[in-house]
């Protein structure tokens, strides 16, 4: 293979194209084909055994794909050895070395690379992590959080154009994981590196990343910002996996304007047309799924409240259990039509708003609703186990 | 362990200082002591003063041989210390013990490594294998390699073949070179089992660590598996070396009078001439022999976890 370029000095976008990765005859990563844009915080997002850790394996070197290929800006690193690289990692559970210092930690890289100026970048690096007071201390002396800031240290010092982490805070209690997001962005900023982050914590790749890639079952169900991810979810597997939604079944009966006309068993809906996952047939007649997260319904007593809007977008039902959590109430609502329905109340005020057995009207502003295709399963990626390792 | 974790408790006991518990855990750690202080007074300390006591003995004048009784006679360690013909054996015992540890690394380390990294589902099959010759004694297997090592043996038959011995010239039993792979032999496990066990103990990911920060390969078996197995290594020599050097049972079986080792005096002196002082001053003399060699090399590999 002739390599005309300099693989370790490469710099860019990373792309991967048509990568596949089988272990005998499990395919763990399907054919897939990603762009990450130079310096940007990227997540790859899903459960356990979706096949994020093992395309994080493959960009390290870890692991040779079964097909397609890896490049940096122009550089193709697909065959390259893991040193060749210009990618670090930040290993889940840290893996520091026990017998060497923090210094000689962070210093390993650069040592091994003859660098000219060790001691100023590994100052530097425990300076960006703000643990340059342990430098001669061994890692069994320091904190879960320490050390993980350490092996970040460890990594970033050695400036690769790709930083990997594998559930860099997966180790950590909730608190310190708060507080490391909010370190990590920082420190990603600061140095400007790509940062490729894979979990299974929806909460930490929306705090952190630019970009979210929701993998599932070795393919990329949906990519794009937090926001978009959250708020338009494609599929029913984003939909749940990203917060928690209403997925009704319900089909549909015709169009008015910009708008998708529906109807269940409860009432009929409307949605607009802009809300429609691509790809999603809506002519009349098609079943289809509604969606509508929690927090954006609006929960009022049924024996106080008016007449029922002429719109539609409203269900009835009765309370069948509720969970008061501080901030939140979060309740289950048996509608009339058999659906149950989660919805999340502020506490606007002192105490839970209504008790289990309360008839409520729950109803929602059409421009919050999405409709996904029918034939997906309502369930999907609601139940993963989301605290098993990968 | 258990113990260290039960004076911390004693000691988190007095900092909140309620009394109740304090007056039970304080005689717990003592309690888990002494079984571990009774196996060491009946098997250690009574036999070592009793051994130093007999090299302080003297013959009963007039008496029979082997007949002595309890004085404080120091002049026996002067007698011995000045002793020329003790010089060679004890010189060799070490020399022989060292050759002995340097085989058994050499042979031990990669076979531990590959049991530890290499081996997958057969893991346990080769452990079992390194532990099995232990089902046979230690006699006979000593004996057996007069065999393996017999001028008819297949090992000098092999050498003849390649051409390093001539017809009639060479041969390996009984020599230096028998007894030193007679001792690496009984040995090897003591090396392969301790390196073994802190090899298993290197997590995998350190190694990809290394790869991922430019240290692939050797050099990062060298920077990260060797130094986190040496523990496992200084175990592994002290408890090749330290019973090598005593040993006479190879040197008796796999040498020759040309081949004494420091054991083959004492187990003479003892049984032989029934000279106990002599032979209790010689055991005497080794024990400090060999601990000044430990304290030396403990020192020079410094591993903190052991001193």
């Amino acid at each position: 293979m002739a390599r005309s370029t300099d693989v370790t000095q490469a710099d860019g976008d990373l792309t991967l194209t048509n990568l596949t990765k089988r272990f005998g005859d499990f395919t763990a990563v399907d054919d897939l084909v990603l762009t990450v844009p130079q310096g940007s915080f990227f997540a790859l997002l899903g459960p356990s055994g979706c096949g994020k850790t093992t395309t994080l394996r493959m960009v390290a070197g870890l692991e040779e794909p079964t097909a397609g290929s890896i490049a940096i800006g122009d550089a193709d690193i697909t065959y390259s050895r893991p040193y060749q690289r210009p990618v670090n990692t930040v290993f889940q559970n840290y893996a520091l070395f026990p017998h060497l210092d923090i210094y000689e930690n962070v210093a390993f890289g650069l040592r091994r690379r003859k660098d000219a100026e060790v001691d100023r970048k590994v100052k530097e690096a425990l300076e960006l992590v703000e643990l340059h007071h342990v430098m001669r201390r061994k890692p069994g002396q320091l904190s879960g959080g320490q050390q993980q800031r350490i092996a970040l240290a460890r990594a970033i010092v050695n400036r690769p154009a790709v930083l990997l982490l594998d559930e860099p805070l997966g180790a950590l209690d909730l608190k310190l994981r708060r507080q490391m997001q909010l370190e990590l962005k920082r420190i990603q900023t600061e140095v400007g590196i790509t940062f490729i982050h894979v979990t299974h914590d929806q909460e930490e790749a929306m705090t952190m990343a630019d970009t979210v890639a929701v993998m599932n079952a070795g393919v990329i169900e949906q990519m794009g910002s937090p926001i978009d991810l959250y708020e338009s979810p494609n599929t029913a597997f984003v939909a749940n996996f990203l917060g928690q939604s209403n997925l009704l079944p319900a089909t549909v009966t015709g169009a008015d304007g910009d708008d998708v006309l529906l109807s269940d068993a409860d009432g009929a809906f409307r949605v607009p047309r802009a809300r429609v996952a691509p790809g999603v047939d809506v002519s009349a007649g098609r079943r289809v799924l509604v969606g509508v997260r929690p927090e954006k319904i609006h929960a009022e007593l049924l024996a106080t409240a008016g007449d029922a809007p002429s719109h539609g977008n409203f269900v009835e039902g009765t309370v069948a259990s509720a969970l008061f959590t501080g901030v939140s109430t979060q309740y289950e609502v048996a509608t009339r039509g058999g659906d149950v329905i989660g919805v999340f109340v502020q506490n606007l005020r002192p105490g839970a708003v209504f008790d289990p057995g309360t008839a409520v009207r729950l109803s929602w502003d059409a421009g919050f609703a999405f409709i996904l295709d029918g034939s997906e399963d309502p369930n999907a990626g609601a139940h993963v186990d989301d605290e098993a390792a990968d | 362990m258990s113990i260290a974790a039960a004076l911390g408790d004693v000691q988190r006991d007095n900092l909140q200082g309620s009394p109740q518990p304090q007056r039970r855990g304080r005689f717990v750690p003592y309690l888990l002591m002494l079984p571990g202080l009774l196996w060491l007074g009946v098997f250690f300390v009574i036999p070592l003063v009793t051994l130093f006591m007999m090299s302080l003995q003297t013959a009963v004048p007039g008496g029979e041989i082997g007949e002595y009784e309890q004085t404080f006679h120091f002049a026996n360690y002067v007698e011995v210390l000045t002793d020329p013909s003790y010089y060679t054996p004890l010189f060799r015992s070490f020399v022989y013990a060292a050759c002995a540890t340097v085989l058994a690394l050499l042979i031990g380390y990669p076979l531990a490594y590959f049991i530890a990294f290499k081996s997958g589902r057969f893991r346990n099959v080769f452990l079992i294998m390194v532990i099995a010759p232990f089902f046979v004694s230690f006699i006979l297997r000593t004996i057996a390699w007069r065999q393996i090592l017999a001028d008819e043996g297949p090992v000098v038959a092999a050498m003849k073949w390649v051409g390093f011995f001539s017809d009639g010239i060479g041969g390996i039993y009984p020599s230096a070179l028998a007894v030193v792979l007679g001792l690496t032999y009984n040995f090897l496990p003591f090396m392969t089992l301790p390196i073994y066990a802190s090899l298993e103990r290197v997590d995998p990911k350190l190694v990809e660590a290394a790869g991922d920060l430019y240290a692939p390969g050797f050099t990062g078996f060298r920077k990260v598996t060797l130094p986190l197995s040496m523990p496992g290594v200084v175990a592994g020599t002290l408890l090749t070396f330290i019973p090598a050097a005593g040993d006479y049972v190879n040197a008796a079986l796999l040498g020759n009078s040309k081949n004494t080792m420091i054991g083959n005096r004492i187990d003479y002196a003892f049984l032989n001439t029934n000279d106990y002082p002599t032979a209790a001053v010689l055991s005497f003399v080794l024990m400090a022999c060999i601990l000044a060699v430990v304290l030396v090399y403990v020192r020079r590999v410094g591993t903190e976890d052991l001193l």
